[in-house]
């Protein structure tokens, strides 16, 4: 491939043997005075290799030469028509009587041996001509990817050696381009025509072959399902006005703004960053800001989601699907183990230690701390989740034991303090 | 102002106007300039109350922070009431304040106004005087706020008692609200309200 750039430094009688690449193009300003070749039979000394295997990215717009080695090249090789698949010539091609037919002849189909290295079924997979159809291409695409790493297995293993029949399964082949709608050979293609599906309305069911037929079938059901789902998803999200900024949200702009943010407690519909922000509003208290702004019905968290949901077994779903994917997120305030997480257990996010095993949760701890009159306070160390939870579960998560703590300190404290005046003043 | 307040201002003034309170002429918003910042609001005196058949003028501040923090508002018409001030027309009301959702728009903050006119809430006061005429003496704190319904928002029940009471002091040299003020402070009592007004 490289081969192009370092020709200058080549000695001239290399050169004059060696096809012009300007001219090639038709922009050679040498002319006769031009040290390359310019006769078309000489081979080009920068023939791009993607061109020669099928399948150039870069199409006209290649640095290298799209022209055929002599060895592979015929003069009067058929180019096809714009419209007509242009990959069908590949091999080597003799004029008429050898070359490939891609026209039914009545009995057997004439087969020539290729020396192309693809031979014809893979092209046929290629995922450009197939959109939207990934079953034709499943078993192997051949991507950019496969063409710039010619060790790999995939292609490799499809190069047909000189003497196979690779035209063998031609006929048990869906024609590409029928299912797409136009095919140039029309009733006279080499490959099978198929039967319309009722689902998608292409010709792509294969008239003999069963499993074919039903692979296709469940992926068309399946494909209407989603899109079923999709459409309903829209349908119920299109007309949602976010309750604080009053837009509706699928008509926000930018893009990344329509976003929903579903109450976990509640039916009420904002827009993601309107409820975050009011949220994390500070001027008011907790408790307010974790209601909803409608209804006032506390939620512990908002989900972010793409479409409206509003039924439970959708919300269950959505919130299920965000814990998973939070889950697998490492926590910030964990750190891998060296930090500290406020929300301890109760968190969403990962907190797996540096060699990848959960952490085990914090026991509460419960620390001694000297008041302002010089006693022991036991304090027990609470979660940042504890301070979210109603007020009433709020008591029911302190352990009992605790509790009793404080009784007993509490009793003690008005032992050693008759005077009770003196604990109002502090 | 920050984009989504003006937006928000801009909506809710659409909803207001068409909304069915506007058409019973029960609430009405008014826009002061084009920043959307000012806005006149007004409200009818709740039928059954003493505010009956008033319109009561207030003034709706819009912060920059809108719609995460309440709209300021107080009463530019006088008002006889526990919630509001007699005095500077400030209005003690939660949702005004902490208990503000940023679901909340104009037009339930007029509603919400409009309700507390008609449910004072006596234990939470904002003018302490008035408070304590409701609790105490409600006949009288009735009759009261009607006559400054009347006098300042334009009510219907004109109270002939109070009117000479006013004109009494009046005639002794004091101004004509301050000796309203002074006669609503003093349960409607001339001398005291003289007293009053003197010290």
């Amino acid at each position: 491939m490289a081969e192009g750039g370092k020709s200058t430094a080549i000695s001239p009688g290399w050169s004059s043997s060696t096809l012009c690449r300007y001219f090639v193009h038709g922009a050679c300003r040498e002319g006769e005075k031009c040290s390359y070749s310019h006769d078309r039979q000489d081979k080009p000394s920068n023939v791009c290799r993607f061109y020669l295997k099928g399948s150039c990215t870069y199409g006209n717009g290649c640095r290298y030469d799209h022209v055929k080695p002599k060895s592979n090249y015929h003069e009067n090789t058929w180019m096809p028509p714009s419209n007509k698949p242009p990959p069908l010539n590949y091999g080597e091609t003799k004029p008429f009587g050898n070359m490939v037919s891609l026209k039914k002849s009545k009995e057997d189909v004439e087969i020539v041996t290729v020396v192309s290295p693809r031979p014809p079924d893979e092209w046929v997979k290629a995922t450009e001509f197939v959109p939207g159809q990934p079953y034709q291409c499943s078993t192997v695409p051949f991507s950019y990817s496969n063409a710039v790493d010619t060790n790999r297995d995939g292609p490799k293993a499809l190069i047909i050696q000189e003497g196979m029949d690779p035209y063998a399964d031609l006929s048990k082949l869906v024609c590409p381009f029928f299912a797409q709608g136009h095919c140039p050979y029309e009733e006279d293609c080499a490959y099978i025509h198929g039967d319309i599906c009722e689902m998608c309305g292409m010709p792509v069911l294969h008239p003999s072959d069963l499993d074919q037929r039903e692979k296709h079938n469940s992926e068309c059901m399946k494909q209407l399902e989603q899109d079923m789902e999709l459409s309903f998803a829209i349908a119920q999200s299109k007309d949602k006005v976010c309750g604080i900024c009053m837009d509706t949200i699928l008509d926000k702009e930018p893009m990344t703004e329509r976003r929903f943010g579903i109450m976990s407690n509640c039916n009420h519909t904002f827009c993601l960053s309107c409820i975050r922000k009011w949220r994390g509003a500070r001027q008011f208290e907790n408790k307010i800001v974790r209601a909803c702004p409608e209804c006032r019905v506390t939620s512990d968290f908002v989900t972010p989601s793409k479409y409206w949901v509003e039924s439970d077994e959708e919300k269950k779903k959505l919130i299920q699907g965000y814990k998973k994917a939070l889950s697998a997120k490492p926590c910030m305030y964990f750190k891998k183990g060296e930090g500290e997480c406020p929300f301890n257990e109760k968190c969403f996010y990962l907190h797996a230690n540096e060699d990848g095993t959960i952490a085990t949760p914090k026991p509460r701890q419960r620390r001694r701390r000297q008041n302002a009159e010089g006693d022991i306070d036991l304090i027990s160390q609470m979660s940042l989740w504890d301070f979210f939870e109603e007020r009433q579960n709020r008591v029911l998560l302190l352990e009992l034991e605790s509790e009793l703590d404080n009784l007993l300190l509490n009793l003690r404290l008005s032992d050693i303090d008759s005077d009770s005046d003196f604990d109002d003043f502090w | 102002m920050a984009n989504i307040a003006i937006q928000r201002i801009q909506r809710e003034f659409k909803e207001v106007v068409k909304s069915e309170e506007v058409a019973k002429c029960s609430i009405k918003v008014e826009l002061l300039n084009d920043s959307y910042t000012e806005l006149k609001g007004e409200i009818a005196g709740p039928p059954d109350t003493p505010y009956e058949g008033g319109t009561f003028i207030l003034e709706i501040k819009i912060p920059e922070t809108y719609p995460f923090n309440p709209p300021k508002v107080k009463f530019l018409t006088r008002i006889w009431h526990p919630n509001i001030s007699s005095v500077t027309g400030a209005i003690c009301l939660d949702i005004l304040k902490d208990q503000w959702a940023a679901a909340m728009t104009l037009r339930t903050v007029l509603l919400s106004l409009q309700a507390l006119l008609s449910a004072a809430e006596p234990d939470d006061p904002q003018d302490a005087v008035v408070a304590r005429q409701y609790k105490e003496a409600n006949d009288i704190f009735k009759k009261t706020a009607s006559h400054w319904t009347n006098k300042y928002a334009g009510g219907p029940n004109c109270d002939k008692d109070y009117e000479d009471k006013v004109t009494q002091l009046q005639s002794m040299g004091f101004d004509e609200h301050k000796a309203r003020v002074s006669l609503s402070t003093c349960n409607w009592n001339v001398e005291r309200a003289t007293e009053n007004l003197l010290s």
